[in-house]
């Protein structure tokens, strides 16, 4: 198999931050790790699409940002997910549910 | 990890200075780090890690559209127009700065003592005024010729370049290393113009010491002599301190490697609630060494050497005290900060009190001007490689 397409998985990488966010706040680069971890290194998700997904999720309201520090004393944003985020989560839910149904119909 | 900071540091080079920008470098570089440390700590080779981090890192024209610089994808680079300085031509303009701030002070040091050989050699014909002369043109022909120095560096500095990451580092901290002696050298210097009258104080006998030579002669030259080197140190650090501005004055918020030496302190890692017309006038504080955050004290600012001035002159003419009143000045150069702090202080107390975060943005910035921004950064990186935590799952390399 190869690599995923970013151009079909765009859509759906605020889904899977989303994801991880309603487990708990979490900062940049775990949550890379997650999806990686989740998706069992099937889909790696670059940094820079990981924190524009997290500004634009951000300025729509899906998701805050506040300064948290790691168990070393390190500094970090973490990122939380609002209530809005937790609808849209479930909106692209449902639209998935879709989508997987009428592409479904078109593989062999 | 100096390479993933080069290579993110590239990256950013030609991004605007914008806050945004500045918070995705911070946020890109530290989950690089994560992933680096974590690379490391599961026993990879450092290049293997490195080339890793740099594969997986993506490309920047993804965070266009959020940070809101579309522009600089859409237009050309070369709309720009602008250009990396060679870094053996600042090391060069800093020499040849180093060079024409001795002389040119040196020529103003001749131009003060030249009245010593009247008063000294007074008694006898010719020399004496030869020698004035002859100070006074050496004088002017080094500041005429230190001031021309630098003439061949002027391509520099017509727009058409800027200072990359590297020769910006070196730059603020060659700066640094001279903040030091810049500020030994100055106060020596304003010591020497202060204590100035002394000899001529003690040294008060009209009596003939040497022919025809008497103390309050000697006192007299002394004055101008020691006058004379006081202005040689205040100038000749003035003049350095100068060389790196001007150098740090290429950049703009136009390019971000530059302006991060000063602006970028008053962003914060901790500071991301900062809003835009906040940013806007922290940036206009780390431009200017002094902006005030009220009118009252700009004001003062503005009037304060004129007013000094026309008190000396009123004060001179009146009583013609002319020996001593000039004491006016020193005095005033060093009561000029305390006055405008209180008087800045003053009004940012009460705008705090309307709940106006303004001012704790501007005397934020106004504490922090000398701070290196880049060596706080090295801080953080270094603290966070004790940031590592094993991981067990099999991570299997991507690609």
């Amino acid at each position: 198999m190869g690599e995923i397409s970013s151009d079909v998985i765009r859509g759906y990488n605020d889904t899977m931050i989303l994801y991880i966010l309603r487990k708990g706040p979490s900062y940049g680069y775990e949550i890379g790790k997650e999806i990686r971890r989740i998706s069992d290194d099937k889909y790696v998700i670059k940094e820079t699409t990981l924190y524009s997904a997290f500004t634009r999720m951000e300025k729509n309201g899906y998701v805050e940002s506040y300064n948290g520090e790691a168990e070393s004393g390190k500094k970090r944003t973490y990122y939380r997910i609002t209530d809005d985020g937790e609808a849209y989560y479930h909106n692209k839910c449902d639209e998935w549910h879709l989508t997987k149904e009428v592409v479904g119909n078109f593989i062999e | 990890m100096e390479a993933i900071r080069n290579y993110l540091e590239t990256m950013f080079a030609q991004m605007p200075n914008t806050p945004d920008v500045r918070r995705a470098r911070e946020e890109l570089l530290a989950m690089m780090e994560d992933k680096y440390n974590e690379l490391i700590a599961e026993g990879r080779s450092d290049n293997e890690a490195v080339g890793t981090v740099i594969s997986e890192f993506g490309n920047l024209s993804e965070l266009a559209e959020s940070l809101g610089i579309s522009y600089v994808f859409n237009e050309s680079r070369n709309t720009q127009g602008r250009k990396p300085a060679d870094m053996e031509e600042i090391e060069s303009y800093i020499e040849t700065g180093i060079a024409s701030a001795v002389i040119i002070s040196a020529g103003i040091f001749f131009c003060i003592i030249c009245v010593c050989f009247p008063i000294l050699l007074g008694s006898l014909p010719v020399i004496p005024t030869l020698m004035f002369f002859v100070s006074v043109g050496l004088g002017v022909l080094l500041i005429v010729y230190g001031s021309g120095m630098k003439k061949k560096f002027r391509h520099l500095f017509t727009g058409e370049y800027y200072l990359d990451y590297a020769a910006t580092k070196y730059v603020t901290d060659q700066q640094h290393n001279f903040d030091n002696t810049s500020t030994l050298l100055r106060s020596l210097g304003i010591m020497l113009c202060v204590v100035c009258f002394v000899p001529s104080v003690i040294l008060n006998n009209e009596v003939n010491f040497i022919g025809k030579l008497s103390l309050s002669d000697i006192g007299a030259a002394l004055l101008f002599i020691l006058v004379g080197f006081g202005v040689f140190l205040i100038v000749y650090s003035s003049k350095i301190r100068g060389v790196f501005k001007k150098l740090l004055k290429l950049n703009d918020e136009t390019t971000i490697s530059g302006d991060y030496s000063k602006t970028a302190q008053s962003e914060t890692f901790n500071s991301y609630n900062t809003n835009n017309t906040n940013d806007r006038h922290a940036k206009k504080n780390g431009k200017k060494a002094e902006v005030f955050s009220n009118g009252m004290a700009e004001f003062v600012a503005s009037v304060y050497w004129p007013t000094v001035v026309c008190l000396y002159l009123i004060w001179s003419f009146q009583t013609f005290s002319w020996a001593i009143s000039w004491i006016i000045f020193p005095i005033a150069s060093a009561a000029r900060k305390p006055i405008l702090r209180y008087l800045d202080g003053l009004d940012q107390s009460k705008n705090n009190y309307q709940g106006n975060s303004f001012n704790q943005t501007n005397s934020f910035t106004q504490q922090n001007t000398q701070q290196n921004n880049f060596n706080q950064t090295g801080d953080v990186i270094d603290a966070q490689y004790t940031d590592i935590t094993p991981q067990s799952s099999g991570n299997k390399e991507e690609g």
